[in-house]
């Protein structure tokens, strides 16, 4: 059985939290980053599912997964802001994804 | 279009309440509905040769249109925690491609030589990808996430 800090560990997440906003907050569908971001994405969950959620959790397909997963992501990402606040794309560049907000002193 | 639009004006005096915001989205919404009707107007105006420049120029303000709302329904899908919600923004980018690739599709051959066979084009493919978002948000909306799959968060 999984234990409290899940099948999924916090780094395996920030990555999908990433892929995540690159594809689905992607301001360029059609752009090189963004189906880049979607391939990888996939890929990773597709990783997931095989190696550490089927051998626990043989009840959840791949596609439930997928969807487990961007639901979480999506949470994620809504509470970290826009990514890309066009005032100034420096800036924004420079704020990494976090899947713990109180972790970076921010409000939840 | 009713957009959450408070990541784009987070401090701004002109957009600071949400009436305010929603107000902005509805007028975007008009604009655009403007503009695909303008080209469907000027379709059965203008002639291809004459006024190939006045046609192009609609042609290159829907182009902005459809890809300005597609990244506004990015920015405000990308921000919203319900994935519902998120489905229904990106319903709207289908409509609105589906509103302009309506009149396109009359038009494409007519003012092929004004940029409206590429707009087509252009226009499917959003058209294609708001799709895609919408459908895996609504698949997403309706998947419970298992207990024990993920970390804890604070």
């Amino acid at each position: 059985m999984p234990d409290s800090s899940g099948i999924i560990s916090r780094d395996e997440l920030k990555q999908l939290a990433d892929f995540f906003a690159r594809y689905d907050g992607a301001l360029d569908p059609l752009s090189a980053d963004c189906q880049d971001a979607e391939y990888q994405f996939n890929a990773l969950v597709e990783k997931l599912h095989i190696e550490k959620v089927r051998p626990v959790m043989q009840t959840i397909s791949l596609s439930q997964f997928r969807c487990a997963v961007r639901q979480k992501c999506r949470l994620i990402v809504s509470k970290q802001g826009p990514s890309y606040p066009c005032i100034n794309p420096e800036i924004a560049l420079a704020v990494p994804i976090s899947i713990d907000p109180i972790e970076d002193g921010k409000d939840p | 279009m009713h957009l959450r639009l408070d990541g784009f004006c987070s401090g701004e005096t002109f957009c600071s309440d949400e009436n305010g915001m929603t107000a902005i989205a509805e007028t975007l919404s008009k604009v655009n509905e403007c503009q695909v009707a303008a080209l469907k107007k000027a379709g059965t105006e203008l002639d291809p040769e004459k006024n190939r420049a006045e046609f192009t120029s609609l042609i290159h303000n829907v182009q902005a249109a459809v890809v300005h709302t597609y990244q506004m329904s990015a920015f405000a899908s990308v921000q919203e925690p319900d994935p519902k919600k998120a489905a229904m923004i990106w319903k709207e980018m289908m409509d609105y491609c589906e509103s302009a690739l309506t009149v396109l599709k009359d038009l494409k051959d007519k003012y092929f030589c004004c940029g409206a066979p590429e707009l087509y084009d252009l226009v499917l493919d959003y058209r294609g990808e708001a799709q895609k978002r919408y459908y895996q948000n609504l698949q997403d909306s309706e998947c419970q996430i298992p207990p024990g799959l993920f970390p804890e968060m604070n």
